[in-house]
């Protein structure tokens, strides 16, 4: 037993991590948090701009989808503000403190009123109201660090993109202690880029015989995302030397559910009270398997599965249902 | 009649008279276990006092008078110093029987001889064969070498050497003073040369001479065995066969001819067959390919006439490892999927050594080689594919009793290929941030050629024969093409016998290193990067209490400083820069103390590394350790058993804190938010290791046992921290448990 555990311990540590116990599953909603920043042009549905060197082709619309099972259907609020990306990829904070280009959208703005219907109550998990975010209210010298971070880009950094950062806090009202942050890039590209990206759409989740599942089944299941007709893009990438390489994106989808406050409780698929994934994260065609709960089925709030897909490059979708009677589920 | 018969029983009695013919008796002395011929043996017969000493061939003849062959009580004793005295019964009738002597063994650490000058002031040395005895070294002696002064401990499974505060990958690994890429199979198991393949390790610490260079902290040196000219155990062909937990293995020693000598050995290691079982239950993760080992070695060495010398020196060495990820590592969703790792190389040494008078004396050597390494991680590969040939020659000659000079050049040429899809991974503080969060860079570099070109020049040099000061002013030499830098870094050492048994050692100097090749490209770092370089000094006190004592018995105590320029830190505009710099210093001491039948080893050092860069003010080093203390005791036992123990005491690790994780709605991942680097500590670790070493010596062979326990007392010691996917919540890692480990080694 111990020369088995002193094999795996060696492997995972070479790897510089393992699951551990002790840690809270990332499939397993509980505490307040942000899933995903769903992002769309408010003229079309694609999270990429053009950029011309001075304006943005069009402004964005952030749709935040929340999480906040124990939160008592209590208000939450969110700072939003945007920035250039300086370089998060190398180590700058993912954040816009300090960025000359910073442009504040809202301080201490209400994100959702308290047991707001839209919000899904009593489950308190799902999309908020849509969030517009301008570019162009950037400052005039923000504009200037923009549009001269763009000119003196290399040409394939202006065909790949640079991006932008949205950045949001959100957090229970009165209580910035317990904030949550996350961020979203947004990628401007120039008119060499004749094709922006698009979201993948999804219709939902499909069982292993192809049959839709459109809630959680009472017994161990291996499920799917059903990604549509959109599928994968095909996209060109340009390399340092101008050469286009034509790729296929991937698409990739997290699952989340509902789970206990107990941290202990969301571990062991034979306890948890409502049903547990085996995986995290699944590629497209992918089977991720649904282990049902034997025990202490939640009887005062429905439970909630969100799948979100990803296109490797930005563009998101989601998937939700919630199982339960009535109020429960509304 | 009767009378006369009585006569005749009473005359052929000799035992009654003590009178018979004289008698010649010829015997052979032999080693027990390997039939190992001593030679100088002395033999004694009593009560006649008749003696003789053994020959080469461990022969002698004793001359037995007459009337004297046959005396009641008679015994015959031989001793030669290191066995256990012989003292048997003697009959004469027992004429030519093989006689055996038991070698008396002792843990015996590091070797240190404060009277004898060394060429380099900086070096220490240790023997492969007590190295591997060790407690917590699992039978490996380049692993012992974590024991010494000055080495601190690497947290965590890795077995690297961090020397005097600088990092690993600031340490330079060679097997006859030829770079190889790794000196350790993978989770530091094993070394990639097995013990029966090693002489002696060379290690190089602060102040290190001009011969050696590249290399901020140290350099450690693999010899190989030299077997010629043939010394008394290489006579005979010797060979061994063992097993333990992790791997199996074999090596065959054998003359050839008069005056060559051939060696060589393998090992394949069978743990990763038991690792992919384990798996093989897992939901989450599936070994497609066992993790395994394997290396080859061999040493052939000939005289090729009066002064010149040949030796051969191979390895070869692979690593292979495959796994499918179902479930994301650390949640970072690039860490999910097939992952694939394959490191090996191969190392064909030919060695001349030409003894061009008793005063001069060059020595040549070629280091022809691969490394290949092929690493998939999930959407991720990094293959490369190099060429290496590296040469070293230097001249030695005493322009005077007193001056000996040594000049020389060091050189090394990769040609590789190279390609990859990798994200530029940022990880400051020892924190990583997501691989999936970093820019892809994919790339295909042909042809890379790597000139690493070092000229040297040294001196030994003292003011008169009887002097106490002995000088080494040295000066290197090094041009790097990659990064087309020129490097002129002056040594000097000296060294003062106080007394015959007590010295002084002052070492300095300046060191450089060239960037490792991924910093240095165009496509994935920075093609204006430079070389690092430290400024180094030691100083130490050496005391030889062999007189007092016993043999083997000493004391070093010393203090060392290091500052370190130029180091390469991320850059958000250049990828890489030579804004880093750092320091470290200490004070280290070690004293090995041997009374037969016990063996006591004592090593602490007290440390501090630093490390600053224009964005963070001075902050401790992640190799910093302030504590380092290692005890190792052993005991002889009766019928060949030996009992040993180490205890290990570590000031904690040093971590960064992460005060919050901001989601990447992107990648779906959170990257971290640092605090200042390294400003946490973990808990200390403390070890005790034990091991129990068991022969049973036959004549001709012995059959060898040993019982490694690790971490006897099952302590959970803290080697890292790992945090929840959002970094709201940690835990502490904890290290090895308690790890028994058993092995049988069979050799003649």
């Amino acid at each position: 037993m111990k020369i088995r555990l002193f094999l795996v311990v060696s492997i995972c540590s070479s790897l510089l991590a393992c699951s551990n116990e002790k840690l809270p599953k990332y499939t397993v909603l509980q505490g307040l948090r942000v899933l995903t920043l769903l992002t769309k042009a408010s003229g079309s549905d694609q999270p990429e701009l053009g950029y011309n060197g001075t304006t943005f082709s069009d402004t964005i619309v952030i749709t935040p989808v929340i999480s906040d099972l124990y939160g008592a259907g209590r208000t939450l609020k969110y700072n939003l503000h945007f920035c250039l990306d300086l370089g998060i990829a190398l180590g700058a904070a993912p954040n816009c403190e300090g960025n000359p280009t910073k442009t504040i959208v809202g301080t201490n703005q209400t994100l959702i009123s308290s047991g707001a219907s839209t919000f899904i109550t009593p489950n308190f998990t799902g999309t908020v109201d849509a969030l517009a975010v301008d570019f162009s209210t950037m400052s005039a010298s923000g504009k200037a660090v923009v549009a001269a971070k763009f000119s003196t880009a290399k040409t394939y950094q202006q065909f790949n993109g640079l991006n932008m950062i949205v950045y949001m806090e959100v957090y229970p009202d009165g209580d910035e202690t317990s904030k949550v942050s996350a961020f979203k890039r947004i990628v401007f590209s120039g008119a060499a880029k004749t094709t922006k990206n698009s979201n993948p759409t999804s219709v939902g989740i499909l069982d292993e015989s192809g049959a839709a599942v459109t809630s959680l089944p009472s017994a161990e299941t291996k499920m799917k995302t059903n990604f549509g007709g959109s599928d994968a893009e095909t996209y060109s990438v340009m390399d340092e030397d101008g050469n286009l390489t034509v790729k296929t994106e991937t698409l990739e989808t997290t699952w989340f559910l509902t789970g206990p406050s107990s941290l202990t409780d969301s571990k062991d698929k034979d306890l948890t009270t409502d049903g547990l994934f085996l995986l995290s994260r699944t590629l497209v065609g992918e089977l991720n398997t649904f282990y049902a709960p034997k025990v202490d089925v939640p009887s005062a709030r429905g439970r909630v599965f969100i799948g979100i897909g990803r296109d490797d490059r930005g563009g998101s979708v989601m998937t939700r249902f919630c199982t339960g009677a009535g109020a429960l589920c509304p | 009649m009767i009378r006369f018969i009585l006569v005749l029983i009473l005359l052929g009695n000799p035992l009654l008279f003590g009178v018979a013919e004289a008698a010649t008796f010829r015997g052979t002395v032999y080693e027990k276990g390997f039939k190992l011929p001593l030679k100088e043996a002395s033999v004694v017969l009593l009560p006649q006092k008749l003696r003789a000493v053994t020959d080469d061939s461990g022969s002698f003849t004793l001359e037995i008078p007459e009337g004297t062959t046959e005396v009641v009580g008679q015994r015959l004793i031989i001793q030669k110093s290191g066995y256990e005295k012989y003292d048997s019964e003697f009959s004469v009738k027992s004429d030519g029987s093989p006689l055996y002597l038991n070698r008396i063994t002792s843990l015996e650490y590091e070797t240190t001889i404060v009277s004898q000058e060394k060429k380099d002031p900086s070096l220490r040395r240790i023997k492969s064969k007590e190295a591997v005895m060790i407690p917590g070294a699992a039978a490996d002696a380049i692993k012992a070498l974590q024991n010494l002064p000055g080495v601190n401990r690497t947290p965590g499974f890795s077995s690297q050497i961090i020397v005097q505060g600088s990092a690993p990958e600031e340490t330079v690994y060679s097997i006859d003073q030829h770079e190889v890429p790794i000196m350790f199979h993978f989770g530091g198991l094993s070394s990639v040369l097995m013990p029966e393949l090693l002489g002696d390790i060379d290690f190089y610490t602060a102040g290190y001479q001009a011969p050696f260079g590249r290399a901020l902290g140290g350099v450690i040196n693999a010899n190989t065995v030299n077997e010629v000219p043939q010394s008394d155990s290489s006579k005979v062909a010797r060979g061994m066969a063992y097993f333990d937990i992790f791997n199996v293995g074999g090596a065959y020693s054998t003359p050839i001819g008069k005056e060559s000598h051939l060696t060589f050995g393998a090992r394949a290691s069978y743990v990763g067959a038991i690792l992919k079982k384990i798996a093989s239950k897992s939901d989450e993760f599936n070994l497609t390919v066992a993790p395994a080992f394997n290396d080859l070695a061999g040493v052939f060495e000939t005289p090729i006439n009066d002064r010149l010398k040949f030796k051969l020196t191979s390895i070869i060495s692979r690593d292979t490892a495959d796994f499918v990820a179902k479930e994301a590592f650390g949640n970072d969703p690039a860490l999910r999927g097939s992952f694939s790792n394959m490191i090996q190389f191969f190392r064909v040494i030919p060695q001349l050594e030409w003894t061009h008078s008793l005063r001069s004396k060059s020595r040549f050597s070629f280091g022809l080689g691969q490394d290949k390494i092929e690493n998939i991680l999930g959407s991720n590969y990094f293959n490369l594919n190099s060429l290496t040939m590296s040469t070293r020659g230097e001249n030695e000659t005493n322009l005077t009793p007193t001056w000996t000079h040594t000049f020389g050049y060091d050189h090394r040429y990769s040609w590789s290929d190279v390609s990859f899809t990798l994200p530029q991974i940022y990880a400051s503080g020892g924190v990583l941030n997501p691989i999936s969060t970093g820019d892809v860079k994919t790339g295909e570099l042909n042809s890379v050629k790597s000139h690493k070109i070092g000229l040297y020049s040294t001196h030994r040099w003292k003011p008169d024969v009887d002097s106490r000061w002995t000088l080494y002013p040295g000066l290197r030499l090094d041009y790097f093409n990659l990064v087309k830098d020129f490097q002129v870094s002056p040594r000097f050492s000296t060294r003062y016998q106080w007394k015959p048994d007590f010295s002084f050692t002052l070492a300095t100097g300046r060191v450089a290193q060239p960037p490792a090749e991924q910093f240095a490209s165009a496509k994935f770092g920075n093609p204006d990067i430079k070389s690092t370089n430290a400024y180094h000094l030691s100083l130490k006190g050496e005391k030889d209490f062999s007189a007092e004592w016993s043999k083997g018995s000493n004391l070093m105590s010393g203090v060392f400083a290091k500052w370190m320029n130029n180091l390469i830190i991320p850059d958000r505009t250049s990828i890489y820069a030579n804004n880093g710099s750092g320091r470290a210093f200490g004070w280290e001491n070690s004293v090995n103390y041997k009374f037969y039948p016990y063996s006591i080893y004592g090593a602490y050092t007290l440390s501090r590394s630093t490390r600053w860069d224009p964005s963070q003010a001075e902050y401790l080093s992640r190799y910093d350790q302030t504590h380092y203390l290692t005890l190792i005791g052993a005991v002889e036992l009766p019928k060949n058993w030996r009992l040993s123990a180490r205890f290990r005491y570590v000031t904690g690790a040093l971590t960064t804190p992460i005060s919050s994780g901001v989601f990447d709605a992107d990648n779906d991942t959170y990257i971290p938010i640092r605090g200042t680097s390294f400003s946490e500590r973990l808990g200390a670790f403390s070890s005790l290791d034990l091991r129990a070493d068991k022969k049973w010596v036959y004549d001709t062979w012995v059959l060898s046992l040993y019982v490694d326990i690790q971490n006897a007392l099952n302590r959970a010691n803290a080697e890292s921290v790992q945090y929840s996917y959002d970094y709201r919540t940690k835990v502490d890692v904890a290290g090895l448990p308690i790890i028994p480990t058993i092995g049988l080694k069979g050799e003649f």
